[in-house]
């Protein structure tokens, strides 16, 4: 988790959930810079994230994925895989853990893929301009505690966290060339992140 | 299953008609009881007004405007009651007001007498009237002696009348009584009273089905229809004769000829009666006696209370108050165990607590969504079932011949499980009408397993603006749908669990579509219906890990098993679990051998179960971390999927 901003800010909370228009106990999600992606045949591009977490329990993701609409989220998640590519989990492997009343932001990191949900591998022969519309799913577990402490006790099971999502598939090529010109911008980037880390909740795992 | 007891009948086609026309020939030579000769089975209104409509007019010349009331009293000729006419006090429209038989079959040439006992005020006027189907037959003003007076009446039904109707007329503005009406034919002959098939049908209500007979029950028919016609009706496809209108009742007459209900039964139809004008009179108290006369028979598979209670806008023809109502719907059901039901007119276009007052009263729902806007009925049916939410059967009017099809589905895709075309003698004057009925009733009851098959709507989502209703039935999925608006829609829908490739049949329109991945695509070309059949379709296995309980040495794991596809999931079953750890405490969790497969049974579309695996994660502890492969499969293994979560704990 090399470009990892932590945020255990109430106000933030506060102000994310009036802004999506919820008051509810549910965690939020949200993808950024923009849920609705677009690259060439053969690019790789993903999404960075904030989880809001107002519920009471500590989360845990053990599932992620990009599922075309429409989804079925219960009784389990019914999912239909995109046909302009293929979805890679980034989150889960990870495994960080929401605390309470906390929230978590993440930026997408296309050098090595190791921060943000997730990334789409466009397939090389994928045909402008198809698309694939649907969700990012994560599904997660809720503990009392820590479940790294040692003494958690799991409450939630299963349970479906999702924001909407789209990859287009543009005309330009992602070359390599591209990604080489994009890279000193995104190590200063890098940098500018680590710089402005904040301090983290008790539940977070390094 | 009553269609299933029908197509049995229909092997031996002639065995109810047979039976009836034996039994008729004992009865026919057969002298008729001498004491009680009476062509009218309520001539003395113990029953209230059943067999009899009612009729006010005004001098505003708007019917049922002007102020009398009918009523029953207790100031009676003989038996407990009579039925009253009367101009409410200080009213100053009352010209006339009327009750009249409903019609009631003719003998071509035979002459008849009728006698009534009246009782009104010197001065006060009354008449008698019989028309027929022919015209007009004869009449006679009644003698008004301020005491209980016979009056007599003799006439001859023409060559060419089919039915007449006998009516009693107060054209004062003093009260009238009437009771003990008696119609024989012109030598005091009168047929005795005949039911070959009296008794009780199993009739109940299951969440939003009408059960008969044990089976869901969808009801297609026509409000009145008389007795000639029932051939006729019979010949839409119809199965089911509501008894409101002016030419049926149940069992009102004794003709000497088969009956009108046994006629129903005989039909291979069901028959609904309607005591609408009796539950004007705010009596609930005859109810039961309603019930004990008219609702044993055979035919009768449902009572219908009341038309249009709730309709206060008009209060002598229409209204009754919500108390009543009540009061007679649980008179009724101490005497009868048809479920009873009404229509709701405001249902259609005014709010919840228009009708909530009148559920207690009745057991499922009738609407009247009529004329060609489809919206209303939507209203209807969203209204009344978040009144209460029960099976509704609606009656549709005013509306064109090419919307009858599409509105039929309209209502089945809405939740209706019953729709009666207002009236047939209007869609037997219009061939539009009548044909596109059938056409209606031919593809409802060829759908009717897959309408009352297993729900599966939450795996298929339509374009927008389209309804539809996704049922699985018998190995095969149906998709019902209708565009309610006249924009054409053009768009795809998506089905869970879809291959690409599936062949999607287009019922009624010899058409097939192939899917793409995840749906198909159609089009309508404005309001229109489209009903898809696909066999043999896929099945999709997810799951889910619902619960994690007990000791760590024996910890039960509970895995949902979630059939999200459109075909069977035959049984389905947990092939294995498998645990591979990620992180925290080493240690290896144990499930007993011979737990796999861990069979869930058989799964339709959309339905789920779960399975509980005993797990042994002695060593572990709440630091240790799994991806979990929980492996599924179904139909003896044609159909499997692993569904993995990562980062599980014990």
């Amino acid at each position: 988790m090399t470009i990892l901003r932590w945020q255990r800010n109430v106000l933030a909370v506060a102000f994310l959930t009036a802004s999506a228009g919820c008051l509810s106990a549910d965690p939020i999600l949200t993808l950024t810079p923009s849920p609705d992606l677009s690259g060439g045949p053969g690019s790789i591009v993903g999404w960075g994230f904030t989880i809001v977490n107002d519920t009471s329990d500590y989360l845990e993701f053990s599932s992620s994925q990009f599922c075309l609409n429409p989804v079925l989220l219960t009784p389990a998640l019914s999912c239909t895989s995109p046909l302009t590519g293929v979805f890679h989990d980034i989150i889960v492997g990870n495994d960080p853990i929401i605390g309470p009343d906390s929230s978590l932001s993440e930026d997408f990191g296309p050098i090595g893929f190791t921060s943000g949900i997730g990334y789409f591998d466009i397939d090389p022969d994928a045909v402008p301009p198809s698309s694939d519309i649907g969700q990012i799913v994560l599904i997660y577990d809720g503990y009392d505690q820590d479940p790294n402490s040692g003494n958690a006790t799991q409450l939630l099971f299963s349970v479906p966290l999702a924001a909407d999502a789209s990859v287009t598939v543009t005309p330009e090529a992602a070359t390599v060339a591209l990604v080489a010109t994009a890279l000193p911008i995104l190590a200063m980037m890098g940098l500018l992140a680590r710089r402005h880390r904040t301090a983290c909740s008790p539940a977070f795992q390094p | 299953m009553r269609a299933d007891t029908f197509a049995a009948e229909r092997n031996v086609p002639f065995r109810r008609s047979a039976i009836s026309t034996f039994l008729l020939c004992l009865m026919v030579g057969l002298p008729g009881p001498t004491s009680a000769q009476n062509i009218l089975n309520n001539g003395g209104f113990e029953t209230g007004l059943m067999c009899y409509g009612f009729w006010t007019w005004s001098i505003t010349g708007i019917d049922f405007a002007g102020d009398y009331r009918f009523a029953l009293s207790t100031d009676s000729h003989s038996g407990n009651y009579s039925l009253q006419i009367a101009c409410i006090p200080g009213g100053t429209d009352c010209w006339r007001a009327a009750i009249y038989t409903e019609q009631i079959p003719a003998i071509p040439n035979q002459n008849y007498t009728v006698n009534v006992w009246v009782k009104c005020p010197t001065g006060g006027g009354g008449l008698f009237y019989v028309n027929s189907t022919a015209g007009s037959v004869a009449s006679a003003w009644l003698a008004c002696n301020a005491t209980w007076t016979s009056n007599t009446m003799n006439f001859q039904i023409g060559s060419t009348a089919t039915s007449f109707s006998v009516y009693v007329y107060n054209y004062g503005t003093q009260p009238m009584l009437i009771d003990d009406m008696v119609l024989t034919y012109g030598d005091g002959t009168a047929p005795a009273r005949i039911n070959l098939y009296q008794g009780t049908r199993s009739v109940g209500i299951s969440g939003q089905n009408v059960l008969v007979d044990g089976a869901p029950y969808l009801a297609l028919g026509f409000f009145d229809v008389p007795r000639s016609d029932i051939s006729l009706v019979q010949a839409t496809g119809a199965n089911t004769v509501h008894g409101l209108g002016s030419s049926s009742g149940a069992d009102c007459f004794n003709v000497g000829s088969e009956s009108y209900l046994d006629a129903i039964y005989d039909a291979h139809m069901n028959f609904v009666p309607d005591s609408s004008a009796a539950s004007k009179l705010d009596a609930p108290e005859v109810f039961p006696t309603i019930m004990q006369t008219f609702a044993p028979h055979l035919a009768n598979i449902a009572w219908f209370l009341s038309d249009e209670p709730d309709l206060v806008e008009v209060p002598v023809f229409d209204y009754v108050p919500p108390a009543t109502f009540v009061a007679e719907g649980d008179a009724a059901r101490g005497a009868t165990s048809l479920p009873l039901f009404a229509d709701m007119q405001h249902a259609a276009w005014s709010v919840a607590a228009d009708d909530a007052p009148y559920a207690p009263g009745i057991d499922f729902w009738m609407a009247e969504p009529y004329g060609p806007d489809f919206s209303s009925l939507e209203h209807a049916t969203r209204l009344l079932t978040s009144i209460s939410p029960r099976p509704i059967w609606l009656a549709e009017d005013l509306i064109d011949a090419n919307l009858i099809v599409p509105k039929a589905y309209w209502a089945i895709v809405n939740g209706a499980t019953g729709i009666f075309y207002f009236t047939w003698p209007i869609f037997e004057q219009s061939p539009g009408q009548l044909s596109a009925a059938t056409q209606a009733f031919s593809e409802l009851t060829t759908l009717k397993g897959a309408i009352f098959g297993s729900e599966m709507d939450a795996l298929v989502t339509p374009p927008g603006g389209i309804a539809t209703m996704s049922r699985f039935n018998q190995g095969a999925a149906y998709i019902l749908a209708v565009n309610p608006n006249p924009q054409a829609v053009q768009g795809k829908f998506s089905v869970q669990g879809i291959a690409a490739g599936q062949q999607v049949s287009v019922m009624f329109e010899n058409r097939t579509l192939t899917a793409s991945g995840g749906g198909f695509t159609d089009s309508f070309a404005g309001v229109d219906r489209h009903v898809y059949y696909i066999a043999s379709p896929n099945t999709a296995l997810a799951a889910s890990l619902t619960n994690k309980t007990g000791a760590v040495a024996a910890r039960d794991w509970s895995v949902l098993v979630f059939n999200a596809g459109i075909g069977a999931a035959d049984n389905a079953a947990i092939a294995n679990l498998t645990f591979t750890r990620t992180g925290g405490t080493a240690c290896t969790p144990k499930v007993a051998p011979g737990t796999f497969p861990l069979s869930v049974g058989s799964l339709v579309p959309d339905a789920t179960a779960t399975g509980n695996v005993t797990v042994n994660f002695t060593g572990c502890d709440s630091t240790s971390k799994f991806t979990v492969a929980v492996s599924l499969s179904a139909n003896s293994g044609a159909t499997a999927a692993t569904i993995t979560f990562a980062n599980q704990r014990y």
